[in-house]
């Protein structure tokens, strides 16, 4: 690994800080991609580099590759994951083992890391500092961990070795749930994180594949999982479950029947999945589950939010996807936009 | 671009001009194999690729078929895994044919050109189109043959080739073969390994890292002549490979993949001829057997291998002097089995009928027959026909039409959970026409072809019904394919000077018919070319390859392109020693002599300029 703190030597050499509006003019943008939809795309697999896409806000203008055409270089293999913490952002590149800082107003590049990364794919930020979920080495299920940086200069600070195949993160005071879907192997925990003493509390389990988590107003946490595919040795199905985070105890299970619902999103006091080819709306106070779809549509990736839903359609998984935007008054497709291969996240910047 | 191709149909025409010479002497090799692949490709390109050819790229097989070949190779970095798209078909459409024996992996119907020694082979042909039914499933686009070359009659050869060059490469290669009345011997031994950690152009320093690869393989062949009719031969090769998987950019240094490759051939042959009847009985046993390490440093790997007996009759008789038939029988049973799927076992059986006629100086044909009964699936009833025709002198027409088809894999049928037992083969109709010239010292053949494949066997998610958002193969695509390839060659000597040139161009429009989009990693230009020139004992070459734009993604979306390249080597070389029974020539090449920055696959740089120093001792 002697390479690779040469690399990171190298890529520390290039930082660029562009931080610090020294005066108050509130009226100027920040950056072209303020206000606006961030679209991460994976990108092609095997070969190629994940891309960012920015959509403006009104939905009226869109741009691929950004980091691209503002950084001149590409981000790697498969861009997992993003998330924003003050005036940055955060790209996770699963394949390539990279975390790239970013200016999320400007998209101007800051710190590139390598070290103290195996098979990164989410990230958060709590009190200043950065929690990265990491596989570890996919053919070993016991080396798998939670990497902490300073969000700032991500310097490295320490791991926190977790159940198999730590996958979405989600911070509430001064914890962080991390959900196991288990990597390529099959999981079915939320490991609770205290960041002030970088451990882990409690381990809950929950239904098979917790694949998305989200926090409503009341500070309840909702694990969508999606039980195990057909072809894992036991085939489960979905459920949902509502944890009070004060005990850390699940509250109500939902168990869906013969389906795997996904990209649970939670917005305007209610919660949004997709399951069966449909987009679902639930009320948090809803003692079942919803019995129709409210969308018929579904895609890669899904968020609600405020007003608008969003289906990201990886189409043939080797070709420009496109973003389906369906206005949530009205139910109706309000526009399709294009975007970069394999969309995987949606996020709002 | 188009300066190149200019340049390239200048020089072409003014050599065209020189005045008519004599030939090189070409030492004159018999090769059963060979000469039966001439003699059944009425009609169809046969590319050959001499000694003299394969010695200048034994860096790696895909680097010769990349400089000397129309087949397009897709290589996931340099030394990494590399398929072939020959006519803009898919990487299972072109077969690999071992002396006769088709060797594309039972588990993902492919060859992977990097695991392939290139200089164990005596003889390497390459035929354009389909229609080669003797050699079984897949080879739609074109075929690549392997051969041994064994000869009788009194001698005994070394030959000795070894190279040094950059990233720590070494090829070493020796050769020995021995005959005489009754027996024909030879034995080759091959090692290759590189660190392979070449520099990424354009980069701020990254390196090639975890791309190091070696190979040992050996070879043997042995024919005894029983009696004036009868012979017993005799072929065994062995390919252990290790092989590390590189990176891509802009992190090299996460790549810790490798992948290891053992291969096992051997081929038993007995051929009996008298008066108008041939016998031809073989029977092959190959194995082989992939390792796949996600990370080198761990000792957990996925695997898949496979058994395969054959035994083919050929029996062949010969009807007047101007007309053969010959019927082909074979038997195959297959063992498939890898870390996901348990072994597995396919039997085929299968018949052909090959009809040979020739009028002399005129014309000759071969019409093709050949039905399969596979124990797994219905395979379609298939047929080639191939015409040559010779109108005036050095002047040859050539027509052909084929159906062929491709058997689904074994992963394809059997992936635990995502295979799809219900898989028809694919299955193509193809046609081509083509002219041509023909003297000793000028060749040239332009020829226009055309590709209908229908259930093509595609990987797509929620491909059934019943399994959505699940990948499985599918019988869905229908591709066409067409496009023109054109192949020259000139050889000539103007006093003590000898120069030679070849060139193959191809132009290939493959698109999906559903979407009438272009299919992915198919160039519409394909050009290569070499040109040689000797004097005494001091010989130089350059080769030229020049790729085309490449769309990556299936709408062909402008933004992920992979943009053309031109890459050049340079070789020059001095016989120290050279006489009638000895030679020793030592020669330096550079690869990439421009240092041209160029990627094959998206993120994954090729070479920059590197050197080698050569020794090249027959004895």
């Amino acid at each position: 690994m002697k390479i690779s703190k040469f690399l990171l030597s190298i890529f520390l050499l290039s930082v660029l800080l562009v931080s610090c509006d020294d005066d108050d003019e509130p009226q100027l943008p920040k950056g072209d991609y303020e206000n606006g939809i961030l679209i991460t795309n994976q990108g092609p697999f095997g070969s190629g580099t994940g891309t960012v896409t920015y959509i403006a806000e009104d939905f009226s203008t869109s741009q691929n590759t950004i980091y691209k055409a503002v950084n001149n270089e590409d981000l790697g293999n498969v861009l997992q994951s993003l998330t924003f913490n003050n005036e940055s952002a955060y790209l996770v590149v699963n394949v390539s083992n990279i975390l790239v800082k970013v200016n999320r107003y400007t998209f101007e590049k800051e710190i590139a890391i390598i070290n103290n990364l195996n098979n990164p794919r989410y990230a958060v930020v709590v009190n200043g500092k950065l929690f990265v979920t990491n596989w570890g080495d996919t053919s070993d299920e016991s080396d798998d961990y939670v990497a902490v940086f300073d969000a700032e200069t991500l310097v490295y600070e320490t791991s926190i070795s977790v159940d198999l195949g730590p996958e979405k993160v989600i911070a509430l005071g001064n914890n962080i749930y991390v959900a196991h879907e288990g990597a390529y192997g099959f999981n079915n925990k939320i490991s609770v994180i205290d960041v002030t003493s970088n451990s882990v509390s409690k381990v809950i389990t929950v239904g098979d594949i917790p694949a998305s988590l989200t926090i409503d107003d009341e500070n309840n946490l909702w694990v969508l999982c999606k039980g195990n595919p057909y072809y894992a040795p036991v085939e489960t199905y979905g459920v949902l479950e509502k944890i009070n985070t004060s005990s850390n105890e699940i509250v109500t299970s939902f168990d869906f029947v013969d389906s795997h619902p996904e990209h649970l999103s939670y917005t305007n006091g209610k919660l949004y999945y997709q399951n069966n080819g449909g987009i679902f709306e639930m009320e948090t106070s809803s003692s079942a589950l919803p019995t129709t779809s409210i969308i018929t549509d579904s895609g890669y990736s899904f968020i609600a939010n405020d007003d608008y839903a969003y289906v990201n359609d990886a189409k043939d998984y080797a070709s420009s996807g496109e973003v389906r935007i369906y206005n949530l008054d009205t139910k109706q497709l309000e526009k399709t936009i294009e975007v970069g291969i394999n969309p995987g996240g949606i996020y709002f910047n | 671009m188009m300066r190149y191709i200019l340049f390239f149909f200048i020089f072409l025409i003014s050599s065209k001009s020189f005045a008519q010479l004599d030939s090189i002497q070409q030492l004159k090799v018999v090769n059963l194999s060979s000469a039966k692949l001439q003699k059944h490709s009425k009609g169809f390109k046969v590319l050959a690729l001499s000694d003299s050819v394969i010695v200048k790229n034994m860096e790696s097989f895909t680097a010769l078929l990349r400089f000397n070949t129309p087949i397009y190779i897709k290589e996931y970095g340099a030394g990494g895994t590399s398929t072939a798209s020959f006519r803009g078909t898919s990487a299972s459409n072109t077969a690999v044919v071992w002396n006769g024996i088709n060797i594309n992996s039972v588990n993902n119907g492919q060859t992977g050109f990097n695991a392939l020694t290139v200089n164990l082979f005596d003889h390497i042909d390459v035929r354009s189109g389909g229609g080669s039914i003797e050699f079984g499933s897949g080879a739609i686009g074109g075929t690549v043959h392997l051969n041994d070359q064994l000869s009788f009659g009194n001698h005994l050869n070394n030959q000795l080739v070894s190279s040094v060059g950059s990233f720590n490469t070494y090829n070493n290669l020796y050769k020995f073969s021995f005959g005489n009345e009754s027996i024909a011997a030879k034995f080759g031994v091959s090692y290759n390994q590189s660190d392979n950690d070449y520099k990424w152009l354009g980069t701020d320093g990254l390196k090639n890292e975890n791309g190091a690869y070696d190979n040992l393989s050996f070879s043997l062949g042995f024919a005894y002549r029983l009696n004036n009719f009868s012979k017993l031969s005799l072929f065994s090769s062995k390919f252990n490979g290790n092989r590390e998987f590189s990176g891509t950019l802009p992190n090299p240094s996460a790549a810790k993949e490798k992948y290891k490759d053992y291969n096992f051939r051997n081929l038993i042959e007995y051929n009996f001829h008298k008066n108008a009847f041939t016998h031809l009985v073989k029977f092959a046993y190959l194995t082989q057997e992939y390792r796949y390490f996600a990370n080198k440093n761990v000792d957990n790997y996925n695997y898949g291998k496979s058994k395969t007996y054959l035994l083919k009759y050929d029996f062949n008789y010969k009807i007047s002097q101007y007309s053969s038939i010959e019927s082909i029988t074979e038997l195959e049973s297959v063992f498939g089995s890898t870390d996901e799927i348990i072994e597995k076992n396919r039997k085929q059986f299968s018949q052909s009928v090959i009809y040979n006629l020739s009028f002399e100086n005129i014309a000759s044909i071969n019409a093709k027959v050949r039905k399969d009964f596979n124990s797994d699936y219905n395979v379609p009833f298939v047929f080639a026909l191939g015409a040559e025709l010779t109108p005036l002198k050095n002047t040859f027409i050539r027509l052909n039409g084929s159906k062929n088809y491709r058997v689904p894999t074994y992963n394809d049928l059997y992936w635990p959970a995502l295979g799809n037992a219900d898989l028809i083969p694919e299955s193509s109709l193809q046609g081509e026409f083509g002219v041509g010239y023909k003297t000793k010292t000028v060749k040239f053949d332009v020829g226009v072809y055309y590709i209908n494949s229908k259930d093509k066997i595609v990987w797509t998610p929620g491909g059934d019904p019943e399994r959505p958002g699940i990948w499985t193969p599918i019988n869905v695509a229908e591709a066409i394919n067409k496009g023109i390839e054109f192949t020259a060659a000139v050889n000539k000597a103007i006093g003590k000077h000898f120069l030679n040139f070849n060139l193959n161009y191809s132009y290939t429009i493959a698109k999906d018919k559903s979407t009438n989009n272009f299919l992915t990693y198919v160039p519409k230009h394909l050009a290569n070319g070499s040109f040689g020139y000797s004097y005494k004992r001091f010989s130089a070459f350059y080769q030229h390859l020049f790729t085309g734009e490449v769309y990556t993604t299936t709408d062909n979306s402008a933004n992920y392109t992979m943009p053309y390249y031109n890459v050049g080597n340079v070789g020059v070389n001095y016989n120290i020693i050279k006489t009638n029974n000895n030679q020793l020539g030592v020669g330096v090449k550079v690869n990439n002599v421009f240092n041209k920055e160029y990627q094959v696959l998206p993120s994954r740089p090729m070479p920059n300029r590197n050197f080698n120093i050569n020794i090249n001792f027959k004895f």
